[in-house]
């Protein structure tokens, strides 16, 4: 048998024994990425159902001396309430969102035709108070607007005079890309389920093994040095494409518990999608394990390569960091960008996009080629008499 | 047969081997005794192929190691001083995993493995994970380890450190018996009684040179002290430096 196969299948073995290991890959390198997505997507959701489902309370100062206006608010399902008599003391001391005051100059400006002033108080530092401030403004500008042209009528001009411009928005994303907006953080959720995954194996396995003092034996039979260092990378690969099959599975399975619905979007997060992206992330995880054995094995001490491999984990953030602040055209130069190219390719994939042909493997070759990279200094690293003390 | 000739190794600054000869034969101990820092890991690290040296020559059965590393290890068994166990494998599954990364078949290795076991007295704890064992449990399996391939060549570091005195002698009596057998073995110590109870020949380094070779009496002739003890301190340069 190859001293490869010897290694991993001991790694493998001893590893599965580890509560810790199990722990720390498959349970929380699985679990992490679904559940913070469900915890955004569903605070997202509840949000979305409140805004559109609350009624809006408005205290108003002064209604009296705009009856037609109240009764109008009252009409479109406003609950028109009494403002207290100090309503900017009010609002500092957060007993009100905010006030609707009607000056007492409001009527006789508003029989002369000048434009009268109606005040909203609020507090934009107030962020929770933010919909309701713009809700009520949309209000009383749509009532000042339909007045506006009801005057007009009156005096036999056409509104249209007034408004040479008409701005039209016609959204033309579909429901996948809407979806896929809150999915702009997918590409990092599942690619960190591979950096959990292996992360503990790949620390354990070399600075571990140092600080074990086994590692000198182990280095002492006559095997070269490249069949134990693949061995045990291998025995990493596996448990991040455990993690990363499962990260998967739950993301699949979330997907049906959630009320996604309520959003008005579709997420493509169907088996053969989920296919697709697990082929996808191979060479990423193949990337992972490298630059965590390589960051493991030139660490001094196993903290020190916890501490390292922590920081490790922020660089998959950055490409889709990037993607989700700032979209853009995806084009074929991209593909030869490891990790920017699968988070890409993900998140087209969860949009339901087409993907030119040749892009799938143009982004494996480069991965897959940076990861060897990696694991090639990951050897040269083993390899050092420095090793052996760390 | 362990030939060693002018080894010299530095880490920066520090040389750490100077001048390093000697040869261990086969049928004999040979005692590396030093006072610590003297150099014996790094000369042994050396004979081992895990650090190249700076100048000299080794030969292990007319093997070198610089240029066959594979091929020298093969003919080499070794207790370094790092000896850590798989904790969480158990004492018999460390000696397979060594064995067949030696490369010996499935069969071979449970053979030679259950052997030793019985050889070293380990047949109580071997089914149990290596997490609860005592030092000289540990002692045990990672000696075993080091022999799972029959080599003719043994290098031992330090191998009663920690140990009580039970274990002790019968580590002893389990190296005289591998001398007796054929086998060159390699004794490393700083302890003075290890290698006036083994020993035919010492060789005696002290910072990163051999100071003396010979057998315990040619040590108390040269030097005229009455003890071995007396010698090792008159030829390690005194007191100070043996600390």
């Amino acid at each position: 048998m190859k001293a490869w196969r010897i290694v991993f299948g001991k790694e493998v073995r001893e590893n599965l024994r580890d509560r810790r290991t199990l722990l720390s890959s498959l349970v929380f390198g699985a679990m992490f990425g679904p559940l913070l997505f469900a915890l955004i997507l569903g605070i997202v959701i509840s949000r979305e159902a409140d805004k559109a489902g609350q009624e809006l309370k408005l205290p108003v100062a002064g209604a009296d001396a705009a009856p037609n206006l109240i009764a109008w608010l009252k009409r479109q399902g406003v609950v028109v309430e009494t403002a207290p008599d100090d309503p900017e003391q009010a609002i500092a001391e957060r007993r009100v969102d905010l006030v609707v005051r009607i000056p007492g100059e409001y009527p006789a400006q508003w029989r002369s035709g000048a434009a009268a002033v109606v005040e909203i108080l609020h507090d934009s530092s107030r962020r929770d108070t933010e919909q309701a401030v713009r809700r009520a403004r949309t209000l009383l500008e749509a009532w000042g607007a339909q007045s506006g042209m009801q005057r007009l009528l009156l005096r036999g001009i056409d509104p249209g005079i007034a408004r040479p411009v008409e701005v039209q928005l016609r959204d033309q994303s579909t429901p996948e890309s809407r979806g896929a907006l809150i999915l702009a953080m997918l590409p990092y959720l599942v690619m960190l389920s591979v950096f959990i995954g292996g992360m503990y194996l790949a620390i354990d396995i070399t600075a571990g093994e140092r600080e074990r003092r086994s590692l000198e034996p182990l280095l002492l039979n006559p095997v070269a040095v490249w069949q134990i260092a693949s061995g045990k990378m291998l025995a990493t690969l596996l448990f991040a494409l455990i993690a990363l099959a499962l990260t998967l599975a739950m993301f699949r399975l979330g997907m049906q518990f959630l009320p996604v619905a309520e959003l008005g979007v579709r997420f493509n997060l169907h088996a053969p999608a989920l296919l697709v992206m697990f082929v996808l992330m191979i060479p990423v995880a193949l990337l992972a394990v490298g630059l965590q054995t390589l960051t493991a094995a030139f660490s001094r001490s196993f903290r020190e390569a916890q501490t390292y491999l922590s920081f490790l984990m922020f660089v998959p953030l950055l490409p889709s960091l990037w993607l989700a602040i700032s979209p853009l055209k995806p084009e074929a130069w991209m593909m030869a960008v490891p990790l920017f190219n699968q988070a890409l390719l993900i998140q087209m994939t969860s949009r339901a996009e087409i993907i030119a042909p040749g892009w799938h493997l143009a982004a494996a070759a480069a991965t897959t080629a940076a990861a060897l990279l990696a694991a090639a200094a990951a050897i040269h690293f083993y390899r050092r008499p420095q090793m052996l003390e760390g | 047969m362990i030939k060693v000739d002018g080894l010299a190794k530095h880490f920066g600054a520090l040389e750490a081997v100077r001048d390093v000869s000697f040869t261990a034969c086969d049928g004999e101990i040979t005692g590396l005794l030093g006072p610590n820092g003297a150099g014996k890991t790094t000369t042994l690290r050396m004979i081992t192929g895990l650090l190249p040296p700076d100048r000299g020559a080794i030969r292990i059965d007319g093997v070198d190691p610089g240029a066959e590393p594979l091929a020298a290890r093969r003919r080499l068994g070794v207790l370094p001083d790092a000896r850590g166990l798989y904790r969480r494998l158990t004492g018999r599954e460390n000696l397979l995993y060594f064995g067949r990364l030696q490369g010996l078949s499935a069969n071979e290795c449970e053979a030679r493995a259950e052997e030793l076991i019985a050889t070293l007295n380990m047949s109580d704890f071997a089914g149990r994970r290596a997490e609860g064992y005592s030092n000289g449990q540990r002692v045990k399996v990672a000696i075993a380890r080091a022999l799972i391939h029959r080599p003719r060549n043994v290098l031992l570091d330090e191998p009663t450190n920690g140990l009580d005195i039970m274990s002790i002698r019968a580590l002893r009596r389990f190296v005289a018996e591998l001398a007796a057998a054929g086998h060159a073995v390699i004794l490393s110590t700083h302890v003075m009684q290890e290698v006036a109870a083994l020993c035919r020949r010492i060789v005696i380094i002290a910072g990163g040179e051999v100071v003396a070779d010979g057998s315990g009496d040619e040590l108390l002739s040269r030097t005229g002290a009455a003890t071995l003890e007396d010698a090792f301190v008159a030829l390690t340069g005194g007191e100070g430096m043996a600390a």
